[in-house]
């Protein structure tokens, strides 16, 4: 049947977190994000959830993590310079492999940039948010419809995971405002993947211990099952340690458990690529452009087509060396100065790629890709 | 066929309630709509600006394209002259009288219609509120985007129940204003 409403993007990314089962949510306040942690205060309670505005993005970050530990299916969400903030902790979840849906609502950088104009800048501080050796898994939708089935992603992969997920709208598809069909309630449920519990003797429960390639397994705090969580490395029971065998064996861990589940984990969509000898690849709001921008270039007989990541990171790697092989021009657009060009370039090994880039907070209109296709053929 | 217009007043005047109801209208007619509203850093009492997209197929690209807005209501000068300049050539500008000044270069390139908008909501209605239903109504017959019937109902069926009545009326009185534009 599916449900038809009328809505943004940010509002879909609320209304598919509690219809995932998030059931926390903590935040501070910043443009173009707000709308998500609005809706969160007033809908939460209503499902026996809680919300709680911190006093900083630092403290919220901490709050959103601490809840998770505790078995909560946790969500935060900012704007770039409330991601910088949150960093740091970042890093701890990515450590402790303690599951988070971060929201990023893409706007102009660096520092407090262009806080209400559309930007795609946040691509690379989304692969590498904070320091130290991970993989990050960022999703970014495209269109209303997405905003919220990539959310219950979101929220699928941090589950299975235990890691953090990013989020990353830009601001055209968080607030773009149109109508949108969504699959029914129950069939949304049936999707819905929780983290795994450990059920064995408690003494023996050693959560870190997992194989490579597996997230560790944490029970929620407070049900009897011990165990310690520190940002440093630590052993398969979670305690400190500074052994290089161990240390090495949580990085190949944190970097395995997503890089060697690709097949898994990414996400791309494909548009009029089987005749194409032009393969544009967009993302987020910008595809929108691509897409109508290919059909004014097919009236004009130039065949062009569409490669759309939706996993920006992992990168549908094996796909985009395809793509090198066997198009013969590549076109990529971003709303940035080619932050995901360098990805494209690395796993095509090309370097006749033609570009549309900008970073001045407006959006690129699909003539201005027509006439830059044009140009490059 | 894409159609775009644009409403553009001052923060708190009813210009995105009027440009909503537009969009839902369409999509109650079977079409596709988008509705691109200012997004800034001032909105009450700030130069606002909403961007109705129409069409019979997705909207894929969602801001209106320069040059290519056929019409454009505007009930602030500030507005007006903020968000002038992506016009089509011969666009309809329909400007209130009392508050927005049209120098004579721009009524050489487009077809202006001045109206008291506010002053006729306030006066021949009866309530100042309406203001977005008055002008809604003039959009819909000078540019015939959508009958007068799907956006009508629409329209009954946005408003606070409180005020549907009232909001009738402004429809009303909006529809013979620009019957009376049209046939001068």
């Amino acid at each position: 049947m599916g449900r038809k409403l009328i809505t943004t993007g940010n509002d879909l990314v609320s209304m598919a977190a509690l219809e995932a089962g998030c059931n926390f949510f903590a935040g501070y306040p910043i443009t173009p994000s707000s709308d998500i942690m609005h809706n969160m205060s007033v809908e939460l309670p209503k499902f026996d959830g809680h919300f709680i505005q911190m006093e900083d993005e630092i403290g919220s970050v901490c709050a959103a993590i601490g809840a998770s530990m505790s078995g909560a299916k946790a969500m935060t969400g900012s704007s770039g310079p409330g991601i910088s903030l949150k960093s740091e902790q970042i890093g701890y979840s990515f450590i402790t492999e303690v599951p988070l849906v971060i929201v990023n609502v893409m706007r102009g950088g660096p520092s407090t940039g262009l806080p209400t104009h559309v930007s795609q800048a946040d691509v690379g501080q989304a692969k590498y948010p904070t320091h130290g050796d991970y993989a990050s898994i960022s999703l970014c939708p495209g269109s209303l419809e997405e905003c919220y089935s990539m959310t219950i992603e979101a929220f699928n992969l941090a589950e299975k995971y235990m890691t953090p997920v990013f989020l990353l709208l830009d601001e055209t598809v968080g607030h773009m405002q149109s109508e949108v069909e969504l699959p029914d309630l129950e069939d949304v449920k049936k999707m819905v993947i929780n983290r795994e519990v450990y059920t064995g003797d408690k003494d023996t429960y050693e959560p870190y211990n997992a194989p490579m390639d597996k997230p560790a397994v944490l029970n929620p705090f407070f049900k009897g099952y011990k165990y310690h969580v520190t940002g440093l490395h630590h052993g398969h029971k979670g305690f400190p340690t500074e052994d290089p065998v161990q240390s090495q064996y949580n990085i190949d861990r944190l970097t395995g458990k997503v890089n060697n589940n690709r097949g898994d984990i990414v996400k791309y969509a494909e548009y009029m690529l089987d005749d194409a000898d032009i393969c544009i690849i967009a993302y987020g709001s910008i595809s929108r452009s691509a897409k109508s921008a290919i059909a004014k270039l097919r009236e004009k007989g130039i065949k062009a087509g569409m490669f759309r990541p939706i996993t920006l990171w992992p990168s549908p790697d094996k796909q985009l060396q395809e793509i090198g092989k066997k198009f013969k021009h590549i076109f990529v657009t971003e709303l940035n100065m080619g932050q995901y060009l360098e990805e494209v370039q690395r796993c095509t090994k090309r370097d006749d790629i033609g570009t549309l880039h900008r970073a001045n907070g407006k959006p690129i209109p699909p003539l201005e890709i027509v006439a830059k296709v044009e140009e490059m053929l | 066929m894409r159609r775009e217009l644009r409403f553009t007043g001052a923060g708190g005047q009813g210009v995105l309630t009027a440009g909503a109801i537009l969009a839902q209208a369409k999509i109650n007619d079977g079409g596709f709509s988008i509705k691109a509203s200012t997004y800034s850093s001032q909105v009450r009492g700030g130069p606002t600006k909403v961007d109705i997209l129409l069409d019979e197929s997705e909207i894929l690209f969602p801001y209106a394209i320069d040059g290519q807005i056929e019409f454009m209501l505007s009930t602030a000068q500030q507005s007006f002259n903020m968000y002038k300049s992506e016009l089509a050539p011969n666009a309809i500008i329909v400007v209130d009288s009392h508050l927005v000044e049209v120098s004579d270069e721009d009524r050489a390139k487009y077809t202006v219609y001045d109206v008291p908008i506010i002053y006729t909501a306030k006066n021949v209605v009866g309530n100042v509120v309406t203001q977005s239903v008055v002008a809604l109504a003039i959009t819909v017959e000078l540019t015939k985007v959508l009958s007068n019937e799907v956006v009508y109902e629409t329209m009954v069926n946005s408003v606070p129940p409180k005020s549907v009545e009232v909001n009738k009326k402004a429809y009303d009185v909006g529809v013979e204003i620009a019957k009376k534009l049209l046939a001068k």
